[in-house]
């Protein structure tokens, strides 16, 4: 019979694991360029939502745990292509053009432009995924050799006994949100035209709008838009930035290595210090962690 | 991030074969051997200088020779390397300006024979000259040769769902009689290629009605209004 | 059936278990289980027992022992005292059932679901002062000392001195087995709920005459219940391992049901306690 166990029901394991889902945090940031365009990109991601489900199998079942990009801004560098005029043949023989005027460029945007887009808070990834549970021994790097536990427990580096979820498997999807960030696409193109071609005359701006065709519709095909938004954005995202990766990766290696969803110290202080008392500490040994599908269980025995 | 424009090419109301702009190409034809001086003029004033060798050992059916931006001569250990261009007999020059405000002319003289070619004075028979237009109006084309006239219409650009793409250059042939074709219609960015057929010839294409589209509107403006209060008196003091 | 069947938090500590804490405790703060005047201070090897203790005590100047007065000699107005030591040398818990510790006659009537029986070993010694300084005390006593007045008002406003103690050799010590009666309860010190141990009752085992048992167990018992338990409280997150504090949660100890009738349980040798998540309002 072991000396010590404590179990938390699936209600209050999921506390243990929000807490863990609610330091998740971080950015990064980047440029990629694609060909017909580049992008850089600032991004950064914490979690929300998910439920939880303890298995009998001994993982630990997380699904629709929310991915929320923010702040994620955008920025596409489009060459637009220039406008020129002549290059025409002027005398085309049957072996191909014998005269051919020179072209003249009159009008490219130097550099290409920059298309800024915010959809921080409107691009979301769900995360799904099974944890097997992992025990580890932790000893702080800042403990010395010549320490004993009470000096580690004085100094604040106590030895700990650590319960990570290591992932088993994991799945990220991106959410449709398209109509939003279709909208936002659009005027930020517009903005953008308007920036460059606006101190023009009129009718030179419809020439270049003419020649170009509708801007909106030629960017879109510049960054390869196509008809499904949420397709290219998650294309976008996941194959081109690897934001998804990223995200997926991070998360994993937080829930594995970095914020154990239960800790212990070992030796575990019973009685707490009183005025100049020591704490009275209590070595764990044999600790083991388990789950079901009905709670969380950790057991150990007391050291002599 | 700016849009890099032409703006000669937007501003320019006035095309003349006498003075090559951004929007007007000279093809002249070098039917024979020898070794040609060439001067460039702008605005009359010689700004460079270059050297034109016409000869069978020559390859090159045709040199483009850019009058903005062409090199200036080197001097070399006291020597002048000047431009040199190599051309074929029966090889064509093409004259362009790649920038600026225009009003370039050449002079080529043949080393031999003394010839003299000057664009500042005619245009000669189996010379090209090419019009680009851009802003959409009505022009007027003139031969000031031959003392002909004609009309172009640039239509006022239509923004499609697709990108417009121009037609070929509309020709037309200039004899001592006029113009081939004296009213043409084409759409901005299109060209006319005039055909010199004629010992001497000027052409001059000049904007006389533009066609800016329509009025933009103006933001909405608020008319102001004041009210009194009839029943203060304006000579009330402030405390 | 799961263990938090009925509770967010379940936890347990098996009576095997619960001993080695209480020979943590006693290596840790042997303050707590030996107590002695200030010659048996001075001079450790005095003591009946050797006392346990980790390397973290000494280094950290912790207390060997607790200071006690000397014992007052009646009759010289507590002038002076006799030197003593008292230890708990061995301590057994033995969680419902009963199946370690053999009960006297005397608790077995007492002994009922959910108690704690306790198994303590007591020894004790005096210093015994030399005859030839006694007759020299006796002799100054007499000679400079008032009659005891009987006067209480006079006597409690003069600030007693402190006792002293009288040099002499200390005596074999001698050893008593105790069998004890106790149950788990929960307290609440400045707002956080603690497990504590209440002192049933107390039997020494084979002492005559009976009074002088009685009188020595009464002492006993006391001592335990004033000096000792008060200071043997476990917090209650300490017993669910913490989790509250991992977790940041809000717990309290769930109130009997008909399905948990005791909380904390002492039952099938174990202490189990049952915890709730707070609601928040």
């Amino acid at each position: 019979m072991t000396h010590f166990t404590v179990a938390a029901s699936e209600r209050t394991f999921t506390k243990l694991f929000e807490k863990v889902r609610d330091n998740v945090s971080e950015s990064t940031s980047g440029s990629h360029d694609l060909g017909a365009f580049s992008v850089s990109y600032n991004a950064g991601f914490h979690l929300e939502g998910g439920s939880l489900n303890l298995n009998n199998n001994g993982t630990v079942e997380v699904s629709e745990l929310d991915i929320v990009y923010d702040p994620l801004d955008i920025n596409f560098g489009i060459d637009l292509p220039k406008i020129c005029v002549g290059g025409w043949c002027i005398l085309p023989t049957p072996w191909g053009c014998a005269i051919r005027l020179p072209r003249i460029c009159v009008f490219s945007s130097n550099p290409d432009i920059i298309l800024p887009i915010d959809i921080g808070g409107l691009v979301e990834s769900e995360i799904s995924g099974a944890f097997a549970l992992k025990l580890q021994h932790y000893v702080d790097p800042a403990r010395t050799p010549g320490m004993t536990d009470l000096d580690a427990e004085l100094a604040g580096i106590p030895n700990l006994l650590r319960v990570f979820l290591d992932p088993v498997w994991l799945d990220i999807d991106l959410i449709d949100i398209s109509d939003t960030i279709g909208n936002i696409l659009d005027a930020a193109i517009d903005n953008v035209v308007d920036g460059l071609l606006g101190w023009l005359p009129r009718w030179a701006r419809d020439l270049i709008k003419a020649i170009l065709g509708p801007i909106v519709d030629l960017i879109r095909f510049i960054l390869d838009i196509g008809d499904d938004i949420d397709e290219w954005l998650s294309s976008l995202l996941g194959t081109s930035l690897g934001l998804l990766d990223f995200a997926l990766t991070y998360v994993a290696d937080y829930f594995a290595q970095k914020y154990p969803v239960y800790w212990i110290e070992n030796p575990y202080p019973i009685l707490e210090a009183e005025n100049s008392l020591i704490p009275v500490k209590i070595p764990l040994e044999s600790p083991n962690v388990q789950v079901n599908n009905n709670e969380f269980i950790l057991t150990c025995d007391i050291g002599a | 991030m700016e849009a890099k424009v032409n703006i000669h090419a937007f501003s320019t109301r006035s095309i003349a074969s006498n003075g090559l702009c951004v929007l007007s190409n000279v093809v002249h034809i070098m039917p024979e051997e020898g070794y040609y001086n060439g001067k460039i003029f702008h605005k009359g004033i010689v700004v460079r200088t270059f050297i034109l060798n016409v000869s069978e050992e020559h390859k090159n059916s045709q040199v483009d020779i850019d009058l903005f931006s062409l090199p200036l001569e080197k001097n070399f250990g006291g020597a002048t390397l000047q431009n040199n261009y190599n051309l074929m007999p029966k090889g064509y020059i093409v004259l362009y300006v790649s920038e600026g405000d225009g009003r370039y002319s050449i002079i080529l003289e043949s080393t031999k024979k003394r010839k003299v070619y000057n664009t500042a004075e005619y245009l000669i028979k189996s010379d090209l000259f090419v019009v680009t237009l851009l802003r959409p109006g009505i022009y007027k084309m003139i031969d000031k040769g031959n003392n002909n006239e004609g009309q172009i219409t640039v239509k006022y650009p239509i923004i499609g769902k697709k990108r417009f793409i121009p037609n070929e250059p509309i020709k037309i042939t200039v004899t001592e009689k006029g113009f081939s074709k004296s009213d043409i219609s084409l759409n901005p960015s299109e060209a006319v290629l005039f055909q010199i057929d004629t010992e001497k010839s000027m052409i001059v294409v000049d904007l006389l009605k533009p066609d800016d589209g329509p009025k933009e509107k103006l933001g909405k403006q608020y008319r102001k209004t004041k009210w009194k209060n009839p029943n203060m008196s304006t000579n009330v003091k402030k405390r | 059936m799961a263990f938090t069947d009925f509770s967010d938090i379940y936890a347990a500590v098996h009576e095997n278990g619960f001993n080695y804490i209480l020979n943590h405790i006693q290596r840790q703060r042997p303050s707590l289980f030996n107590y002695g005047t200030q010659s048996y201070l001075d001079n450790i090897e005095l003591f009946c027992r050797r006392i346990p203790t980790t390397k973290d005590v000494i280094k950290n100047s912790n207390p060997i022992a607790t200071l006690e007065e000397p014992i007052p000699i009646a009759g010289t107005n507590s002038v002076v005292g006799l030197e003593y030591c008292f230890q708990i040398v061995r301590i057994i818990m033995d969680f419902h059932p009963n199946n370690t510790i053999q009960l006297p006659p005397e608790l077995k009537s007492e002994y009922k679901e959910q108690t704690i029986s306790l198994a303590l070993e007591i020894c004790a010694s005096v210093i015994c002062p030399d005859q030839k300084i006694s007759e020299k005390l006796g002799d100054h006593i007499a000679r400079t000392q008032k009659p005891i007045e009987t006067n209480k008002k006079e006597y409690e406003e003069v600030p007693r001195p402190p006792i002293k103690p009288i040099p002499g050799i200390r005596l074999e010590c001698f050893c008593l087995e105790i069998i004890a009666l106790l149950s788990f309860e929960k307290i609440i010190v400045d707002g956080i709920d603690y497990l504590t141990l209440r002192l049933d009752n107390l039997e020494i085992v084979d002492l005559k005459p009976e009074n002088l048992e009685n009188s020595i167990e009464c002492y006993i018992k006391t001592a335990i219940r004033i000096g000792v338990l008060p200071k043997i409280k476990i917090a209650l997150r300490h017993i669910i391992g913490e989790i509250d504090v991992v977790g940041e949660l809000a717990v309290e100890l769930m109130a009997p049901t008909p399905q948990i009738t005791f909380n904390p349980s002492v039952s099938n040798d174990l202490l189990q306690v049952y915890v709730n998540l707070e609601v928040s309002p």
